[in-house]
Protein backbone atom coordinates (compact mmCIF):
# COMPACT_ATOMS: atom_id res chain seq x y z
CA UNK A 1 0.00 0.00 0.00
CA UNK A 2 3.08 2.12 0.79
CA UNK A 3 4.26 1.56 -2.47
CA UNK A 4 1.19 2.15 -4.12
CA UNK A 5 0.95 5.75 -2.64
CA UNK A 6 4.96 6.25 -3.43
CA UNK A 7 3.99 5.15 -6.99
CA UNK A 8 0.78 7.72 -6.82
CA UNK A 9 2.49 10.92 -5.03
CA UNK A 10 5.22 10.55 -7.94
CA UNK A 11 3.38 10.10 -10.72
CA UNK A 12 4.17 12.05 -14.02
CA UNK A 13 1.72 14.62 -15.25
CA UNK A 14 1.48 16.56 -18.24
CA UNK A 15 2.33 20.47 -17.51
CA UNK A 16 -1.14 21.15 -18.76
CA UNK A 17 -2.64 19.54 -16.31
CA UNK A 18 -0.89 21.43 -13.91
CA UNK A 19 -1.60 25.24 -15.97
CA UNK A 20 -5.38 24.03 -16.06
CA UNK A 21 -5.07 23.91 -12.26
CA UNK A 22 -3.36 27.26 -12.25
CA UNK A 23 -6.30 28.93 -14.93
CA UNK A 24 -9.20 27.83 -12.38
CA UNK A 25 -7.55 28.70 -9.32
CA UNK A 26 -6.57 31.69 -10.13
CA UNK A 27 -9.84 32.63 -12.11
CA UNK A 28 -11.91 31.54 -9.19
CA UNK A 29 -9.16 33.84 -7.22
CA UNK A 30 -10.09 36.75 -9.06
CA UNK A 31 -14.15 36.13 -9.28
CA UNK A 32 -14.00 35.96 -5.37
CA UNK A 33 -12.32 38.72 -5.06
CA UNK A 34 -14.49 41.11 -7.40
CA UNK A 35 -17.24 39.71 -5.52
CA UNK A 36 -16.66 40.37 -2.50
CA UNK A 37 -15.74 43.86 -2.54
CA UNK A 38 -18.57 44.72 -0.62
CA UNK A 39 -16.62 43.24 2.53
CA UNK A 40 -13.45 45.29 1.65
CA UNK A 41 -15.83 48.40 1.99
CA UNK A 42 -17.28 46.98 5.13
CA UNK A 43 -13.87 45.94 6.66
CA UNK A 44 -12.22 49.23 5.61
CA UNK A 45 -14.48 50.97 8.21
CA UNK A 46 -14.57 48.75 11.31
CA UNK A 47 -13.64 49.64 14.74
CA UNK A 48 -10.72 48.66 16.41
CA UNK A 49 -12.50 47.07 19.71
CA UNK A 50 -14.04 44.71 17.06
CA UNK A 51 -10.60 43.25 15.87
CA UNK A 52 -9.98 40.09 17.23
CA UNK A 53 -6.70 39.05 14.78
CA UNK A 54 -5.85 35.41 13.69
CA UNK A 55 -3.37 33.45 11.13
CA UNK A 56 -1.04 36.22 9.18
CA UNK A 57 -2.98 39.18 10.34
CA UNK A 58 -1.80 38.29 14.22
CA UNK A 59 0.55 40.63 13.97
CA UNK A 60 -0.98 43.67 13.21
CA UNK A 61 -2.52 45.21 16.93
CA UNK A 62 -5.03 47.20 15.65
CA UNK A 63 -7.12 47.26 12.00
CA UNK A 64 -5.13 48.11 9.02
CA UNK A 65 -5.93 51.88 7.64
CA UNK A 66 -8.30 52.09 4.29
CA UNK A 67 -5.69 52.75 2.37
CA UNK A 68 -3.92 49.59 3.32
CA UNK A 69 -6.71 47.39 2.69
CA UNK A 70 -7.86 48.76 -0.94
CA UNK A 71 -3.92 47.92 -1.87
CA UNK A 72 -4.24 44.32 -0.57
CA UNK A 73 -7.24 44.52 -3.23
CA UNK A 74 -5.67 45.81 -5.96
CA UNK A 75 -2.50 43.29 -5.72
CA UNK A 76 -5.25 40.77 -5.87
CA UNK A 77 -6.60 41.51 -8.97
CA UNK A 78 -3.65 42.58 -10.68
CA UNK A 79 -1.84 39.25 -9.03
CA UNK A 80 -4.88 37.06 -10.39
CA UNK A 81 -5.22 38.05 -13.62
CA UNK A 82 -1.34 37.86 -14.15
CA UNK A 83 -1.78 34.54 -12.55
CA UNK A 84 -4.72 33.46 -14.97
CA UNK A 85 -2.44 34.19 -17.71
CA UNK A 86 1.08 33.01 -16.25
CA UNK A 87 2.69 36.35 -16.39
CA UNK A 88 5.81 36.29 -14.25
CA UNK A 89 4.23 33.45 -12.53
CA UNK A 90 7.13 33.16 -10.51
CA UNK A 91 6.42 36.30 -8.80
CA UNK A 92 2.89 37.25 -9.56
CA UNK A 93 2.00 33.53 -8.15
CA UNK A 94 3.89 34.05 -4.75
CA UNK A 95 2.29 37.45 -4.29
CA UNK A 96 -1.43 36.16 -4.85
CA UNK A 97 -0.66 33.25 -2.47
CA UNK A 98 1.03 35.61 0.16
CA UNK A 99 -1.76 38.52 -0.77
CA UNK A 100 -4.98 36.09 -0.54
CA UNK A 101 -3.42 34.87 2.44
CA UNK A 102 -3.31 37.85 4.24
CA UNK A 103 -6.99 39.03 3.08
CA UNK A 104 -8.28 35.43 4.44
CA UNK A 105 -6.54 36.14 7.78
CA UNK A 106 -7.88 39.74 8.21
CA UNK A 107 -11.59 38.52 6.89
CA UNK A 108 -11.31 36.25 9.38
CA UNK A 109 -9.84 38.09 12.27
CA UNK A 110 -13.68 39.84 13.48
CA UNK A 111 -14.93 37.12 15.41
CA UNK A 112 -15.96 34.85 12.83
CA UNK A 113 -13.94 32.16 11.21
CA UNK A 114 -14.55 31.76 7.47
CA UNK A 115 -13.46 28.45 6.93
CA UNK A 116 -14.87 28.47 2.79
CA UNK A 117 -11.68 30.35 2.49
CA UNK A 118 -9.25 27.90 3.92
CA UNK A 119 -8.54 25.20 1.06
CA UNK A 120 -8.25 27.75 -1.61
CA UNK A 121 -5.37 29.67 0.07
CA UNK A 122 -4.18 26.28 0.51
CA UNK A 123 -4.15 25.84 -2.93
CA UNK A 124 -2.92 29.44 -4.16
CA UNK A 125 0.19 28.29 -1.97
CA UNK A 126 0.79 25.31 -3.17
CA UNK A 127 0.57 26.58 -6.34
CA UNK A 128 2.88 29.65 -5.84
CA UNK A 129 5.71 27.07 -5.19
CA UNK A 130 5.14 24.84 -8.39
CA UNK A 131 6.21 25.03 -11.93
CA UNK A 132 2.26 26.25 -12.91
CA UNK A 133 2.86 28.32 -16.18
CA UNK A 134 5.16 26.17 -17.94
CA UNK A 135 2.25 25.61 -20.27
CA UNK A 136 -0.82 27.94 -21.33
CA UNK A 137 0.74 31.26 -20.10
CA UNK A 138 3.10 33.89 -21.21
CA UNK A 139 5.60 33.04 -19.88
CA UNK A 140 5.59 29.82 -21.87
CA UNK A 141 5.08 31.39 -25.05
CA UNK A 142 8.98 30.84 -26.33
CA UNK A 143 9.25 27.86 -25.06
CA UNK A 144 9.09 23.72 -26.79
CA UNK A 145 6.15 22.02 -24.99
CA UNK A 146 6.90 20.31 -21.74
CA UNK A 147 6.86 16.43 -21.27
CA UNK A 148 5.07 14.71 -18.53
CA UNK A 149 6.87 14.70 -15.30
CA UNK A 150 7.13 14.59 -11.86
CA UNK A 151 7.43 18.50 -11.68
CA UNK A 152 4.07 18.89 -12.55
CA UNK A 153 2.49 16.00 -11.00
CA UNK A 154 3.42 15.90 -7.11
CA UNK A 155 1.85 19.94 -6.82
CA UNK A 156 -1.27 18.01 -7.79
CA UNK A 157 -1.05 15.13 -5.50
CA UNK A 158 -0.19 17.68 -3.02
CA UNK A 159 -3.40 19.85 -3.80
CA UNK A 160 -5.73 16.36 -3.92
CA UNK A 161 -4.38 15.38 -0.26
CA UNK A 162 -5.29 19.22 0.89
CA UNK A 163 -8.72 18.33 0.26
CA UNK A 164 -9.43 15.55 1.09
CA UNK A 165 -7.57 15.57 4.25
CA UNK A 166 -9.54 18.90 5.40
CA UNK A 167 -12.34 16.74 4.50
CA UNK A 168 -11.31 14.62 6.72
CA UNK A 169 -10.43 17.00 9.55
CA UNK A 170 -13.61 18.26 9.58
CA UNK A 171 -15.55 14.93 9.95
CA UNK A 172 -12.76 14.32 13.00
CA UNK A 173 -14.15 17.67 14.44
CA UNK A 174 -17.85 16.48 14.52
CA UNK A 175 -17.18 13.01 16.23
CA UNK A 176 -14.99 14.58 18.58
CA UNK A 177 -17.12 17.41 19.89
CA UNK A 178 -20.70 16.72 18.85
CA UNK A 179 -19.90 12.59 19.54
CA UNK A 180 -22.90 10.60 19.30
CA UNK A 181 -25.48 13.61 19.11
CA UNK A 182 -24.02 14.14 15.40
CA UNK A 183 -24.65 10.28 15.07
CA UNK A 184 -28.14 9.97 15.94
CA UNK A 185 -29.45 13.04 13.94
CA UNK A 186 -30.66 15.03 17.01
CA UNK A 187 -27.64 17.40 16.20
CA UNK A 188 -28.27 17.46 12.53
CA UNK A 189 -31.75 18.33 13.03
CA UNK A 190 -30.85 21.35 15.71
CA UNK A 191 -28.29 22.74 13.19
CA UNK A 192 -30.78 23.08 10.48
CA UNK A 193 -33.23 24.47 12.69
CA UNK A 194 -30.70 26.88 13.86
CA UNK A 195 -29.93 28.09 10.56
CA UNK A 196 -33.71 28.29 9.50
CA UNK A 197 -34.81 30.33 12.63
CA UNK A 198 -31.44 32.49 12.37
CA UNK A 199 -32.63 33.49 8.84
CA UNK A 200 -35.99 34.22 9.94
CA UNK A 201 -34.81 36.34 12.47
CA UNK A 202 -32.80 38.64 9.66
CA UNK A 203 -35.59 38.30 7.63
CA UNK A 204 -35.04 36.23 5.11
CA UNK A 205 -36.31 33.20 3.53
CA UNK A 206 -35.89 29.99 4.88
CA UNK A 207 -33.52 27.16 3.50
CA UNK A 208 -35.81 25.14 0.64
CA UNK A 209 -35.77 21.58 2.12
CA UNK A 210 -35.03 22.96 6.06
CA UNK A 211 -38.86 22.29 7.54
CA UNK A 212 -38.83 18.84 4.92
CA UNK A 213 -35.75 17.48 6.25
CA UNK A 214 -36.49 18.74 10.54
CA UNK A 215 -40.03 17.28 10.23
CA UNK A 216 -38.31 13.91 9.56
CA UNK A 217 -36.98 11.96 12.07
CA UNK A 218 -36.21 8.83 10.08
CA UNK A 219 -34.30 10.93 7.58
CA UNK A 220 -31.71 12.45 9.72
CA UNK A 221 -30.23 9.65 11.09
CA UNK A 222 -28.76 8.03 7.93
CA UNK A 223 -28.54 11.52 6.42
CA UNK A 224 -25.97 12.51 9.60
CA UNK A 225 -24.19 9.02 9.27
CA UNK A 226 -23.70 9.29 5.70
CA UNK A 227 -22.70 12.93 5.76
CA UNK A 228 -19.84 12.25 8.12
CA UNK A 229 -18.75 8.69 6.32
CA UNK A 230 -18.61 10.75 3.34
CA UNK A 231 -16.01 13.36 4.83
CA UNK A 232 -14.08 10.86 6.93
CA UNK A 233 -13.52 8.60 4.33
CA UNK A 234 -12.50 11.59 1.81
CA UNK A 235 -8.94 10.43 1.78
CA UNK A 236 -9.73 6.78 0.35
CA UNK A 237 -10.70 8.86 -2.97
CA UNK A 238 -7.37 9.14 -3.92
CA UNK A 239 -6.38 5.37 -4.32
CA UNK A 240 -9.17 5.85 -7.32
CA UNK A 241 -11.65 3.10 -8.30
CA UNK A 242 -15.17 2.30 -7.42
CA UNK A 243 -14.73 4.28 -3.77
CA UNK A 244 -13.73 7.60 -5.69
CA UNK A 245 -16.56 7.17 -8.30
CA UNK A 246 -18.92 6.58 -5.50
CA UNK A 247 -17.15 9.95 -3.49
CA UNK A 248 -17.20 12.70 -5.90
CA UNK A 249 -20.89 12.65 -6.39
CA UNK A 250 -21.40 11.59 -2.90
CA UNK A 251 -19.80 14.43 -1.75
CA UNK A 252 -21.61 17.04 -4.34
CA UNK A 253 -24.86 15.58 -2.58
CA UNK A 254 -23.46 16.60 0.76
CA UNK A 255 -22.30 20.33 -1.02
CA UNK A 256 -26.19 20.20 -2.60
CA UNK A 257 -27.47 19.37 0.70
CA UNK A 258 -26.37 21.44 3.29
CA UNK A 259 -27.04 24.31 0.96
CA UNK A 260 -30.59 23.20 0.62
CA UNK A 261 -31.35 22.58 4.32
CA UNK A 262 -28.86 25.32 5.59
CA UNK A 263 -28.09 27.64 2.82
CA UNK A 264 -24.50 26.89 3.47
CA UNK A 265 -22.07 26.77 0.70
CA UNK A 266 -18.06 26.76 0.93
CA UNK A 267 -18.27 27.98 -2.86
CA UNK A 268 -14.81 26.75 -3.86
CA UNK A 269 -15.73 22.98 -2.69
CA UNK A 270 -19.21 23.60 -3.63
CA UNK A 271 -18.51 24.49 -7.09
CA UNK A 272 -16.09 21.73 -7.90
CA UNK A 273 -12.86 23.61 -7.71
CA UNK A 274 -11.29 21.71 -4.75
CA UNK A 275 -12.29 18.43 -6.49
CA UNK A 276 -10.25 18.90 -9.33
CA UNK A 277 -7.10 18.20 -8.60
CA UNK A 278 -8.48 14.35 -8.76
CA UNK A 279 -9.32 15.16 -12.44
CA UNK A 280 -7.04 15.14 -15.95
CA UNK A 281 -8.46 18.60 -15.81
CA UNK A 282 -6.32 19.18 -19.02
CA UNK A 283 -8.89 16.82 -21.01
CA UNK A 284 -11.08 19.76 -21.33
CA UNK A 285 -8.50 21.31 -23.72
CA UNK A 286 -9.25 18.36 -26.22
CA UNK A 287 -12.27 20.32 -27.01
CA UNK A 288 -10.22 23.00 -28.63
CA UNK A 289 -7.54 20.49 -29.77
CA UNK A 290 -4.62 22.25 -27.99
CA UNK A 291 -3.77 18.97 -26.25
CA UNK A 292 -4.68 16.41 -28.00
CA UNK A 293 -4.62 15.41 -32.11
CA UNK A 294 -8.04 13.39 -31.75
CA UNK A 295 -10.27 15.17 -33.81
CA UNK A 296 -14.05 15.35 -33.87
CA UNK A 297 -14.14 15.52 -30.06
CA UNK A 298 -17.45 16.70 -28.93
CA UNK A 299 -17.95 16.40 -25.73
CA UNK A 300 -15.84 17.19 -22.69
CA UNK A 301 -14.30 14.36 -20.72
CA UNK A 302 -13.81 14.46 -17.24
CA UNK A 303 -12.65 10.57 -16.09
CA UNK A 304 -10.61 10.91 -12.40
CA UNK A 305 -6.91 9.89 -12.34
CA UNK A 306 -6.19 6.50 -12.04
CA UNK A 307 -3.88 4.96 -9.88
CA UNK B 1 17.20 6.83 -12.27
CA UNK B 2 19.85 9.45 -11.34
CA UNK B 3 21.24 10.69 -7.76
CA UNK B 4 19.82 13.71 -8.58
CA UNK B 5 16.21 12.50 -9.34
CA UNK B 6 16.49 9.62 -6.12
CA UNK B 7 17.65 13.03 -3.98
CA UNK B 8 14.52 15.21 -5.11
CA UNK B 9 12.39 11.79 -5.06
CA UNK B 10 13.32 11.90 -0.88
CA UNK B 11 12.99 15.38 -0.48
CA UNK B 12 9.00 15.28 -2.43
CA UNK B 13 8.20 12.66 0.24
CA UNK B 14 9.34 14.35 3.10
CA UNK B 15 7.63 17.47 1.74
CA UNK B 16 4.64 15.24 1.74
CA UNK B 17 4.84 14.56 5.52
CA UNK B 18 5.39 17.56 6.47
CA UNK B 19 2.30 18.93 4.85
CA UNK B 20 0.45 16.08 6.47
CA UNK B 21 1.59 16.77 9.52
CA UNK B 22 0.94 20.50 9.30
CA UNK B 23 -2.41 19.80 8.23
CA UNK B 24 -3.53 17.74 11.23
CA UNK B 25 -1.67 19.61 13.87
CA UNK B 26 -4.74 22.22 14.63
CA UNK B 27 -6.38 18.85 15.19
CA UNK B 28 -3.84 17.21 17.48
CA UNK B 29 -3.78 20.52 19.30
CA UNK B 30 -7.33 21.76 19.27
CA UNK B 31 -6.69 25.03 17.99
CA UNK B 32 -8.32 26.61 14.92
CA UNK B 33 -6.71 28.98 12.36
CA UNK B 34 -5.69 30.08 8.79
CA UNK B 35 -4.50 28.54 7.09
CA UNK B 36 -4.29 25.59 9.11
CA UNK B 37 -7.72 24.58 10.49
CA UNK B 38 -9.34 21.94 12.85
CA UNK B 39 -13.04 22.70 10.59
CA UNK B 40 -15.39 22.33 13.41
CA UNK B 41 -18.41 24.04 11.41
CA UNK B 42 -21.05 22.62 12.31
CA UNK B 43 -19.69 20.67 15.07
CA UNK B 44 -20.67 21.56 18.66
CA UNK B 45 -23.59 19.66 19.95
CA UNK B 46 -26.56 21.76 19.63
CA UNK B 47 -29.64 21.72 21.48
CA UNK B 48 -33.37 22.79 20.53
CA UNK B 49 -33.08 25.64 22.78
CA UNK B 50 -31.02 28.32 21.24
CA UNK B 51 -30.51 31.74 22.32
CA UNK B 52 -29.87 34.88 19.23
CA UNK B 53 -29.17 38.41 19.36
CA UNK B 54 -32.04 40.11 17.15
CA UNK B 55 -32.14 43.21 15.72
CA UNK B 56 -35.85 44.38 14.77
CA UNK B 57 -37.03 47.65 13.44
CA UNK B 58 -39.76 49.18 14.84
CA UNK B 59 -42.65 51.26 12.83
CA UNK B 60 -44.82 54.12 13.22
CA UNK B 61 -47.60 52.19 13.64
CA UNK B 62 -45.82 49.72 16.20
CA UNK B 63 -45.13 46.94 13.88
CA UNK B 64 -41.82 45.13 14.18
CA UNK B 65 -39.68 44.18 10.89
CA UNK B 66 -36.66 42.02 11.67
CA UNK B 67 -33.32 44.05 10.00
CA UNK B 68 -31.77 42.75 7.11
CA UNK B 69 -27.76 41.15 8.10
CA UNK B 70 -26.98 44.16 5.30
CA UNK B 71 -28.63 46.75 7.29
CA UNK B 72 -27.28 44.93 10.28
CA UNK B 73 -23.41 44.62 10.11
CA UNK B 74 -23.23 46.08 6.24
CA UNK B 75 -22.58 42.42 4.92
CA UNK B 76 -24.78 39.95 3.24
CA UNK B 77 -23.11 36.98 5.29
CA UNK B 78 -25.25 35.66 7.66
CA UNK B 79 -22.54 34.05 10.17
CA UNK B 80 -21.25 38.24 9.92
CA UNK B 81 -24.44 39.75 11.04
CA UNK B 82 -24.80 37.08 13.51
CA UNK B 83 -21.14 36.97 14.72
CA UNK B 84 -21.28 40.87 14.83
CA UNK B 85 -24.41 41.37 16.96
CA UNK B 86 -23.55 38.27 19.31
CA UNK B 87 -19.78 40.48 19.95
CA UNK B 88 -21.68 43.54 20.46
CA UNK B 89 -23.91 41.80 23.34
CA UNK B 90 -20.26 39.64 24.54
CA UNK B 91 -19.09 43.00 24.95
CA UNK B 92 -21.68 45.15 25.93
CA UNK B 93 -21.70 47.46 23.53
CA UNK B 94 -25.71 46.92 22.45
CA UNK B 95 -25.95 50.76 22.80
CA UNK B 96 -23.43 51.82 20.45
CA UNK B 97 -24.26 48.96 17.60
CA UNK B 98 -28.23 50.21 18.29
CA UNK B 99 -27.21 53.28 17.53
CA UNK B 100 -24.90 52.38 14.09
CA UNK B 101 -27.65 50.17 12.52
CA UNK B 102 -30.15 53.02 13.61
CA UNK B 103 -28.18 54.86 11.12
CA UNK B 104 -28.78 52.63 8.02
CA UNK B 105 -32.50 51.49 8.48
CA UNK B 106 -35.08 53.10 5.90
CA UNK B 107 -37.62 55.80 6.46
CA UNK B 108 -40.02 53.21 7.21
CA UNK B 109 -37.82 52.61 10.52
CA UNK B 110 -38.90 54.69 13.61
CA UNK B 111 -36.75 53.07 16.63
CA UNK B 112 -34.24 50.21 16.78
CA UNK B 113 -34.30 47.29 19.57
CA UNK B 114 -31.85 44.83 19.97
CA UNK B 115 -33.28 42.08 21.57
CA UNK B 116 -31.77 38.30 23.47
CA UNK B 117 -34.26 35.93 21.97
CA UNK B 118 -34.51 32.29 23.44
CA UNK B 119 -36.17 30.09 20.71
CA UNK B 120 -37.33 26.37 20.45
CA UNK B 121 -35.69 25.82 17.11
CA UNK B 122 -37.32 22.40 16.24
CA UNK B 123 -40.71 23.08 17.75
CA UNK B 124 -40.98 26.14 15.02
CA UNK B 125 -40.36 23.73 12.12
CA UNK B 126 -43.16 21.51 13.89
CA UNK B 127 -45.92 23.39 14.48
CA UNK B 128 -45.19 25.01 17.55
CA UNK B 129 -44.48 28.23 19.76
CA UNK B 130 -40.67 29.23 18.65
CA UNK B 131 -40.28 32.10 21.09
CA UNK B 132 -39.79 30.90 24.68
CA UNK B 133 -38.30 34.85 26.22
CA UNK B 134 -37.33 38.13 25.40
CA UNK B 135 -35.26 40.45 26.42
CA UNK B 136 -34.56 43.90 24.96
CA UNK B 137 -31.12 45.18 25.38
CA UNK B 138 -31.08 48.23 23.89
CA UNK B 139 -33.03 50.76 21.89
CA UNK B 140 -32.80 54.10 20.16
CA UNK B 141 -34.40 55.98 17.76
CA UNK B 142 -33.72 55.76 14.04
CA UNK B 143 -31.47 58.81 12.61
CA UNK B 144 -33.81 59.93 9.97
Amino acid sequence: MIRAFDRWLLADAPAERLAVLRIAISGYSFIYIVANVGEFVRLANRSTSEFEPVGLASVLTSPVTPAVLWSVFAILIVSSIAALFGVWFRVTGPVLAFAFLAWASYHSSWGQMLHFEHVVTLHLLVLAASPASESLSVDARMRTRQVASVRFGWPIRLMAIITVVTYSLAAIAKLRIGGSSWIDGSTLANHIAYSATRLDLLGEPRPPFAAFAVQRDWLLGPAAIGGVAVELFAPLALFGGWFRKLWIPAIVTFHLATLLTMLVFFPYNGLGLALLPLYRVERILQVRGHVSNRRNVTTIEFRTIET
Amino acid sequence: MHHAEVGAAWVRRLATLLLLAALVWPAVRDRDGLPLSTYPMYASSRSAESSFITAIGVEADGSRTPLSALTISESRDRLVAQSFLNDAARRGEEEQVCAAIAGRVGESIVMVEIAREEHDTIARFRGGESLRNREILASCEAVS
